[in-house]
């Protein structure tokens, strides 16, 4: 007994031992913004938007800037600017300017993935300016706070599937994935908001170019699988010109639009042809149609199975020209090289130089399951 | 007096079933944090092959152990040892063991020591955490072994229910990092299963566990039971890595199994992986206790020292050990070299052994059955 009580007071004491990191001294680093300097090549300028909790603030958001050559040398050179030690144990947003993202983004995330204090969890983004440029506009002019903003403006597309999940573990992964390129997504300062335009597609490390939000949407229809997606589509109207009920709309409109969503997804690829570089993929697709801009017979059976194929034709005719623009641009982000590569092992740059040539048989089947209490 | 057959005492005895939670946690520790990359830079993504050759192998060491073992009718390997080669020789094995012993247990500290100095304290000096974990073992070896495998008992399900986290990792997983199958040569396969060893070091216990056990003839079933689990573990955790890992990523990893629980996140615990690392105590502590417990139960068996004074040694040294080792490739390099040592000691010796004991057996029949006619 006397043993186990000698035991416990020394476990008890040798806590003390322990830095202690009491949470008013903190600043807890929720974002940062990195960037190439534009004088000195090898600079980073970095911005970091951090949490205070000091009861006597206004604001319990704090941003500060500061320059080095490594990212633990500019937090370094932060915390002499700050009155709170900064510490990056909940990075939620890590943003890269474009000119950085378009430099090669690798050797500041593996500096991140080899911290064991950062999350894997935390979001990455490219910004379409100065990463800094865009949290300081953000942080002066709006009243919002900036670095929940972002965590939240990037969480809760995510979570409704707009957006492809980008996390720094995803990012890697696809990084050093062979035949699999990362996309991440591009933001814009819209009315002193934060706002994500587009999609940055990456080619390995370095940015290789942009595509709208609806072109990303078909990445993860091919890639992955949808709980419940939307999309919007705009078909030509010539082809429903017989069945359309003339009477009820007087519109003369050169579209039908149409707005699918709880929209569902599966779908598998399979390499076909290793001469041809041939994909075959196979996409079922179920939906609910929520809007559509003329009055069709919804009710009747070959009207929705002419909309099912027409709806299929246009997101064929989209896929096929997204495609067209990954060749040109030689990205990868849906995956066909790690396809390949799980049949023929082969290199990154090796497939690099195929990918112009690959071919993708598209078997897509869209089924329409509801429409709105209506007919 | 014949030093190779042991008597002990009836409250000193364990029980079979505890040799199942006896394998798995000696065996458990910290290899397992680090094995699924050493088994990945061998064998590639048909790893998760060589564990299972691995598997197979250690299974056929530990038939070979209890084969050594069941020859005599209640000893230890030092008997065996003393019985074979003689008073001097067997002294001079024992030593080995105990100096091995001593190496693998200052390796698992400075292992979990660094662990804990990357993912949660990095200015926490080593010295307080290894007097912590020195502490901790003294308390437990001191009070016997039937204390020691009580901890072992406990801890094991307290530390089980990290498995259960794994199951993010596992929706991660994708199924194109297993392809193409069987790409890795044989011999590569073996390599890689070699690579496992210092993950499955210190089934050595069974050796001087074995006289303790009271109901024997239910040993080998509880061993390899535990033994099945510490191979279920290893393959677990190497095909989840080999599935959530890049093929470039998982060579640079060095400790895989952690980063796993990396992806773990909830609102009320955002850093799971701090947990898991605080939690990583649980499963090397039962290790680290029943390492100290060989190598003072050894020392008392061969110089008759007292187990409290031979402990209080062990105890200053591993402190010392673990507080000044700093740099992070001594300690990879010190780990190497013990999974290198205990390859030949834990696995190739005993198969070596039985051939002997089973040719000495035959010699003494014969010596006998000539001394009667």
């Amino acid at each position: 007994m006397k043993r186990l009580i000698l035991v416990s007071i020394f476990l008890l004491l040798s806590a003390g031992c322990a830095p202690a990191y009491p949470i008013e001294r903190l600043g807890i680093i929720n974002t940062i913004g990195v960037d190439s300097d534009n004088e000195d090549s090898q600079a980073l300028n970095t911005t970091y938007v951090y949490f205070q909790f000091d009861p006597n603030a206004k604001n319990i958001n704090e941003i500060i800037s500061s320059k080095a050559k490594t990212l633990k040398g500019a937090r370094e050179k932060a915390n002499v600017k700050s009155n709170f030690q900064l510490v990056p144990g909940k990075l939620r947003v890590l943003m890269m300017g474009r000119p950085l993202a378009e430099k090669g983004v690798a050797s500041i995330l593996d500096t991140l993935v080899r911290d064991a204090k950062i999350t894997d969890t935390m979001f990455l983004a490219v910004a379409d300016q100065a990463a800094g440029d865009v949290l300081h506009e953000v942080f002066q002019r709006s009243t919002t706070n900036v670095g929940n903003h972002l965590y939240q403006l990037i969480d809760t597309n995510v979570d409704q599937e707009i957006l492809i999940r980008t996390t720094l573990r995803d990012f890697m992964h696809k990084y050093y994935d062979i035949g699999s390129d990362p996309v991440l997504p591009l933001i814009s300062v819209v009315e002193h908001m934060p706002s994500i335009e587009r999609m940055a597609l990456f080619r390995d490390e370095t940015y290789a170019g942009d595509i709208s939000i609806e072109e990303g949407f078909f990445i993860k229809l091919l890639s992955g699988r949808y709980q419940s997606g939307r999309i919007e589509l705009s078909l030509p109207i010539e082809e429903f010109e017989n069945i359309r009920q003339k009477d009820t709309d007087q519109r003369e409109e050169e579209s039908l639009f149409l707005s699918l969503s709880e929209l569902r997804s599966h779908n598998s690829i399979k390499l076909v042809s290793k001469e041809e570089l041939r994909f075959q993929s196979d996409i079922k697709v179920q939906a609910r149609l929520l809007e559509i801009s003329e009055q069709l017979e919804l009710d009747k059976e070959e009207v929705v199975k002419k909309l099912e194929k027409a709806i299929e034709k246009d997101i064929n005719r989209q896929i096929n020209q997204l495609l067209d623009k990954f060749r040109e641009l030689k990205v990868d982000p849906i995956g066909f090289g790690s396809i390949y590569n799980a049949k023929h092992p082969t290199t990154q740059e090796e497939w690099r130089n195929l990918l112009p040539e690959m071919k993708l048989d598209l078997n897509l089947n869209v089924n329409i399951i509801r429409q709105g209490i209506i007919d | 007096m014949n030093p190779t057959n042991l008597t002990i005492k009836p409250t000193m005895r364990i029980k079979a079933f505890y040799l199942f939670f006896i394998m798995t946690s000696i065996q458990t520790g910290s290899g397992i944090m680090g094995v699924p990359r050493y088994i990945y830079m061998q064998s590639k993504q048909d790893a998760w092959i060589s564990v299972l050759i691995a598997g197979v192998l250690v299974h056929i060491v530990l038939a070979a152990m209890f084969a050594i073992l069941n020859h005599y009718e209640n000893t230890d390997i030092l008997g065996v040892q003393t019985d074979l080669f003689g008073k001097w020789i067997g002294k001079l094995l024992g030593t080995i063991y105990i100096i091995y012993f001593f190496f693998v247990l200052l390796s698992v500290t400075m292992d979990y020591i660094q662990v804990v100095q990357t993912f949660i304290f990095p200015r926490l000096s080593a010295w307080v955490l290894a007097s912590v974990l020195v502490l901790l073992i003294v308390y437990a070896v001191m009070s016997g072994l039937r204390v020691a495998v009580g901890i072992t008992f406990i801890f094991f399900f307290l530390s089980l229910w990290l498995l259960v986290f794994l199951y993010k990792s596992v929706t991660y997983m994708e199924i194109t990092h297993f392809q193409p199958f069987l790409s890795a040569s044989p011999l590569e396969l073996l390599q890689g299963a070699r690579h496992t060893s210092y993950s499955y070091l210190g089934m050595e216990i069974l050796f001087f566990i074995y006289p303790f056990i009271s109901n024997k003839e239910k040993a080998k079933l509880a061993t390899h039971l535990g033994l099945g689990m510490t191979t279920f573990l290893i393959l677990l955790v190497t095909v989840i890595s080999i599935g959530y890992f890049s093929p470039g990523e998982l060579p640079e990893q060095i400790w895989p199994v952690l980063v796993l629980f990396k992806i773990v996140e909830y609102s009320v615990v955002g850093r799971f992986d701090v947990l898991v690392v605080t939690e990583w105590m649980m499963v090397i502590l039962p290790n680290m206790i029943l390492l100290a417990w060989m190598i003072s139960h050894i020392t008392k068996r061969l110089y008759h020292v007292q187990q409290r004074k031979v402990l209080m040694v062990v105890a200053i040294l591993l402190l010392i050990g673990a507080g000044i080792t700093k740099h992070e490739y001594f300690i990879l390099q010190f780990i190497n070299g013990v999974a290198a040592s205990g390859f030949w000691i834990a696995f190739v010796y005993p198969i070596i052994l039985l051939p002997m004991v089973w040719l000495k057996g035959k010699w003494k029949k014969s010596k006998k059955a000539g001394a009667k006619t």
